[in-house]
């Protein structure tokens, strides 16, 4: 009866798993018992499985190999045999002994060195960044983060990745509501495959057609330490280096880690000055065209010819020239992420400096225009989350279009759906946008 | 949340100035808008008082549900009643700014088309907003604005052009017995606080009674800059010709050495989304007091929503209805008669807070 | 499927509010900025005004351009058939929001102000804080001239009113709505300063003072300065002291700053009414004809007090007797008295009030030299 079940399960799995040239199974004897390993070469790291089962195997007795093999940290008994497969899919190792299936996990990490951050870059702060292995990562958010109140809770997500994926928080301050609702909605997730941080993301929010981030994308892990001191949940996933932090508010968004790290004047003026690159990045194009097509009183009269005189060989409406430009100043920045390192470089260059130069030439855009352009683009990149930084990108084409159409007028009305739509908006239960937050513990 | 309070009341103190106040006041700038402006604070701080005491004798409730006590044919009436009134206070600023935009800011397009997409934005901008979050928008917007605002009262006040001697002139005016218009008017200023009505629901903690002591004093300033700075500017005789006293005193003003000289469309500007953010709270309480009545009975949440939507549209449609029918100066009538009626109503509605405010304590 | 047609219905209502738009939209380089509006007297007897309108024309370069601009201009019965007419003559759309300077012909100012007064304060698109003035011989003069150091056509003037270019004593400069306020406001007449045209520039010494419709009188270039410390517009001016009170020989020239002027008006049933102006002036010798020594001072002092006290009674009362009020005495007597009539009665005491001017001045040094 047991023999029959366990060559069964032996059959099934090795049906399940066909014939892949990685796939080892392996039926090994010694002078007083034998055993069959299953596993998967490249998931499974073949040298602490022969120290720690074969080695042992050969040496001891059936009974201490038994008890031995249990005894080990990394090993457990599964009963289902849909559980055994999806262990050895992780790099487990399945042993079959005297009739019963044993599990003993040795998976093989490979991406599992700590590389700096690139993404959000500070000048004296921690350098490195999250890797792609999730036990490195915990292993890095524990050495910030030495709290005995800091809980973990595991989940496996993806119908068929089956990502681990865990929840991170401090249990004396983040509210137990918050996890709740997270795990609520990580239940709710049904996707095939789970690979990035930001596909949960979107998975997560109840609304499906959103623009901006109400969760933090980050890989920082003093972002993160910081965060949970903060009383927030953090969502980690295996594979992929970023990890999502929840609530977050808009002011998260706008903020660096070098905020800080640097003095308090310094700090704010930074802050000062990111806001001001917002507002730059959102509104200069829409108030550009509102102002010399709708109102030119605004101006100083110098500067209202001097606008009128760059724009005189232009053939174009002014609003179609910012269209334009705009545009080819997302193309650029697009080519510029997607393109290798080595040539992202000559890209912005030849689109930057030469076609800028000769399209003003060619009298096709004015100089004003550069200018404008050339502003919003380097003030959009201030905005230190990238998320963000894209959301804020399209969000200026919308009160671009009603100023167009409406006048500065228009511009007031956007500015002000603008901030109540943000307002609107809610983080795992936070509002997302209001002035003076404050960020006690009370707040749960 | 106690902030929010004063954000309301600095709402109305902003916002008169497209509401016809100033206009009320300076036509009887001889005839009593003087003796009216301290009545005005009286009287205004007087209600304001009045009704924050009693409405905290509760905690975190809007009017309508305080109504429950009340028999159900008085409740009816109540309600639409007065969130016709809040509903009119909304749609007066609208068509009053509507008008100023289409003189000043957009000359080209046509009234009627203006304030359809002001309706349809406001609507919008409505129809999913809860109380708590349409507080912080106005934080928000009134935080952009009110540095701008003072600059420009800076400016009025610095004017080395700015007559004392008109404005003396018309301060010796101040024994003459105002008017009812005048008074009301007046009041005006200080009724920002009626919108508690609503959104006391979402006020966690009591309001701070010894903390608004600066009110009166601000209102006064506030009168007193609203009718006092036009005269400065274009005379005690001058001023009563021109059809949009402030607009026109905005743009005796300019700021020499700043980015913009010109201050009249930055002060527009500044005004139209002030009034835009104004006629969204006086709606939002019109419609909640609505809401809250209707809903009791409906359980479909479809059904709900479908009420919501059409308790806007019609809001929007009586706009437009106003607009097509009415022409600039009738809308001014229609504004005053407003006023007028509203010092009554909510010298009512005080009255009926103080009434439920004694009955819980018993 | 509900989402979709939710998504839809929202698209589609975004697209009839866009097309509420009504094509407001104008490129700046499709306007036509006129900088000064000229008003003159027509030629033609049968129309009654000249209307004249600067237009700017931008600069194609940006660095090293010279000013260019045409003057449009037109004879009708009014300014607005006169600017319509205007429009008809030039390629795009006039724009008048930046017409900072508007100058009357003198030949206007003599009639009647108040009808080309209306058209400005009336329409939204002129500043309220344009500068006023008068043009001498006419309009035409001061908007045809070329000078050579302007980049920006009428940008001289600009600077000769505004505070950030020169700063003179002889120029007395009036927004437009200072001057309506003047005009409508019993007890304060208006002002408005000349513009004299010059060979190759212009220059701004005198002001006109008007009643309520037409121009009255012309006020010298020294008379000019005193109505303007009189009306507390500027803090520094030199005052010319003589030797004595007849001689033609000047003593020394003072320089005054922090020049304050006070004025009230006394009313005593007995007495006739008296109008008492102090003037105090801080002041530093600027040159001297004669030496001065530093230790003497009170005579050159008492000497300047007398001669600024005799001119500033002999301007009142020039004022006086032609019943003008500019500096607004009368309406400093409305502003202190309650009653009702009080216009009025100043009208029976201006007539009849004397002056009593006392001058304070206390020379603070006297210059790099002793």
């Amino acid at each position: 009866m047991f023999f029959q079940n366990k060559a069964k399960t032996e059959d099934w799995l090795m049906e399940q798993l066909g014939s892949s040239s990685d796939i080892i199974c392996r039926n090994i004897k010694s002078a007083n018992q034998k055993a069959t390993i299953i596993y998967i070469n490249s998931l499974c790291d073949e040298v602490n499985l022969h120290k720690e089962v074969l080695k042992p195997f050969y040496e001891a007795s059936p009974q201490e190999f038994t008890n031995y093999i249990k005894s080990l940290p990394n090993a457990k008994t599964v009963k289902q045999k849909e559980d055994i497969l999806t262990a050895i899919l992780q790099g487990g190792a399945a042993i079959s002994l005297n009739g019963e299936m044993l599990i003993v996990e040795f998976e093989k990490v490979v991406n599992n060195n700590v590389g700096e951050a690139t993404v959000e870059t500070v000048i004296q702060g921690p350098q490195n960044a999250l890797t792609e292995d999730i036990t490195t990562n915990l292993n890095q958010i524990r050495h910030r983060y030495p709290q005995a109140s800091l809980r973990i809770k595991s989940k496996k997500i993806g119908r068929q990745s089956q990502t681990k994926t865990m929840i991170l928080y401090d249990e004396k301050l983040a509210s137990p509501d918050l996890i709740e609702g997270i795990e609520k909605s990580l239940a709710n997730v049904d996707i095939a495959v789970l690979s990035a941080a930001g596909q949960l993301h979107k998975q997560l929010t109840t609304q499906k057609r959103t623009l901006f981030p109400t969760m933090m994308i980050t890989e920082r892990p003093d972002r993160i330490a910081y965060n949970l001191a903060e009383g927030k949940a953090v969502i980690v996933i295996d594979g992929t280096p970023f990890v999502l932090i929840t609530p977050s508010v808009f002011y998260d968004f706008m903020s660096s880690m070098e905020d800080v790290y640097q003095s308090f004047w310094i700090s704010r003026f930074i802050v000062l000055l990111r806001y001001m690159g917002l507002a730059i990045s959102l509104l200069l194009p829409a108030f550009y065209i509102g102002v010399t097509a709708y109102n030119p009183e605004f101006f100083r009269v110098q500067l209202a010819l001097g606008i009128a005189g760059s724009r005189a060989g232009v053939p174009y409406p002014a609003f179609l020239e910012v269209l334009f430009m705009l545009l080819m100043m997302e193309l650029l920045t697009e080519a510029s992420v997607r393109l290798p390192k080595s040539i992202g470089s000559t890209a912005t260059t030849v689109g930057g400096l030469i076609l800028g130069q000769a399209a003003v030439e060619a009298g096709l855009v004015s100089n004003v225009m550069i200018i404008i352009v050339a502003a919003v683009a380097i003030s959009n990149f201030v905005i230190p989350i990238n998320a963000m930084s894209f959301a804020m990108r399209v969000a200026k084409y919308i009160l671009l279009i009603l100023t167009i159409f409406f006048g500065m007028v228009g511009l007031v009305m956007g500015v002000i759906g603008l901030v109540a739509y943000l307002a609107n908006l809610s983080s795992s239960g936070q509002p997302y946008l209001k002035l003076f937050f404050i960020r006690s513990k009370d707040s749960k | 949340m106690n902030r929010y309070f004063y954000y309301l009341l600095i709402l109305n103190m902003l916002v008169n100035v497209f509401l016809y106040v100033p206009n009320i006041l300076l036509r009887e700038r001889f005839e009593g808008a003087v003796l009216a402006i301290p009545i005005g604070v009286l009287i205004g701080t007087t209600l304001l008082f009045l009704f924050t005491i009693s409405i905290n004798k509760f905690k975190g409730v809007g009017l309508p549900e305080l109504l429950e006590a009340t028999p159900k044919w008085f409740r009816f009436i109540f309600v639409l009643f007065f969130s016709g009134m809040w509903f009119i206070a909304g749609a007066i600023s609208l068509l009053a700014f509507n008008n100023v935009t289409i003189r000043f800011i957009n000359p080209e397009i046509s009234d009627v088309n203006m304030i359809t997409v002001f309706a349809i934005f406001i609507v919008l901008l409505l129809v999913r907003i809860p109380s708590d979050r349409l507080l912080y928008t106005l934080e928000i917007i009134l935080v952009l604005n009110l540095p701008l605002i003072g600059l420009v009262m800076y400016q009025a006040y610095s004017h080395d052009y700015l007559s004392i001697y008109s404005m003396l002139e018309v301060a010796t005016h101040y024994k003459e017995i105002p008017s009812w218009s005048a008074i009301a008017a007046s009041t005006f200023v200080f009724s920002g606080y009626t919108n508690l009505v609503i959104f006391y629901r979402v006020f966690k903690e009591k309001i701070r009674i010894r903390r608004l002591w600066f009110v009166p004093i601000i209102g006064f300033v506030n009168l007193v800059t609203t009718i006092f700075i036009p005269i400065g500017m274009w005379g005690a005789d001058g001023i009563g010709d021109l059809t949009y006293p402030w607009i026109a005193t905005a743009d005796t003003l300019q700021i020499e050495f700043g980015p913009v000289e010109r201050v009249v469309t930055m002060f527009i500007l500044l005004y139209v989304s002030i009034s835009m953010i104004s006629v969204a709270v006086h709606w939002h309480v019109a419609f909640e007091t609505l809401k809250s009545t209707f809903h009791i009975k409906l359980k479909s949440e479809r059904i709900k929503k479908r009420l919501d939507w059409i308790i806007l549209g019609s809001f929007a449609l009586c706009v437009y209805i106003l607009e097509l029918n009415l022409k600039q100066n009738d809308i001014f009538v229609f504004g005053e008669n407003w006023l007028n009626f509203r010092l009554p109503c909510e010298v009512f509605l005080v009255l009926l807070m103080i009434g439920l405010s004694k009955k819980v304590k018993q | 499927m509900n989402r979709t047609k939710r998504f839809s219905l929202f698209m589609i209502l975004i697209m009839l509010v866009l097309t509420l738009t009504s094509c407001g939209y104008k490129d700046i380089d499709k306007r036509a900025f006129v900088v000064t509006i000229g008003v003159d007297k027509a030629e033609n007897e049968n129309k009654d005004y000249k209307v004249m309108l600067k237009i700017a024309i931008p600069p194609t370069e940006a660095k090293g351009a010279k000013q260019e601009f045409i003057v449009s201009e037109q004879e009708s019965n009014s300014i607005t058939d006169a600017v319509r007419m205007i429009k008809s003559k030039v390629d795009k759309e006039l724009d008048f929001s930046h017409a900072k300077a508007i100058i009357y012909g003198e030949d206007v100012v003599n009639e009647d102000i108040k009808g080309v007064l209306d058209w400005f304060i009336r329409r939204r698109d002129i500043q309220k804080i344009a500068w006023v003035g008068i043009g001498k011989p006419n309009a035409e003069e001061i908007l045809k001239m070329e000078r050579k150091v302007e980049l920006l056509p009428s940008n001289s003037l600009f600077l000769s009113f505004g505070k950030t270019g020169t700063e003179s004593v002889y120029i007395v400069s009036e927004y437009l709505f200072d001057f309506r306020r003047r005009l409508t406001e019993r007890g304060i007449d208006p002002i408005l300063p000349v513009i004299e045209a010059k060979d190759q520039f212009f220059q701004i010494k005198n002001v006109a003072v008007l009643n309520t419709d037409k121009l009255k009188m012309t006020l010298s270039a020294e008379e000019t300065k005193f109505l303007n410390i009189m009306l507390g517009r500027v803090e520094n001016a030199d005052i010319r002291v003589k030797a004595e009170a007849n001689d033609e020989k000047d003593a020394y020239f003072l320089s005054g700053n922090a020049i304050t002027v006070k004025y009230k008006v006394l009313t005593n049933q007995k007495d006739a009414p008296i109008i008492k102006v102090d003037l105090h002036v801080d002041g530093v010798i600027e040159e001297a004809m004669k030496r001065i020594s530093e230790k003497h001072l009170e005579k050159p002092t008492k000497l300047a007090e007398k001669q600024l006290e005799k001119k500033v009674k002999q301007l009142l009362e020039k004022l006086q007797e032609e019943q003008l009020d500019p500096v607004g005495f009368g309406l400093k007597y409305r502003a202190t008295h309650l009653n009702e009539k009080d216009w009025d009665e100043w009208k029976e005491i201006y007539a009849i009030a004397e002056f009593q001017v006392h001058a304070d001045i206390s020379i603070e040094g006297t210059g790099l030299l002793k």
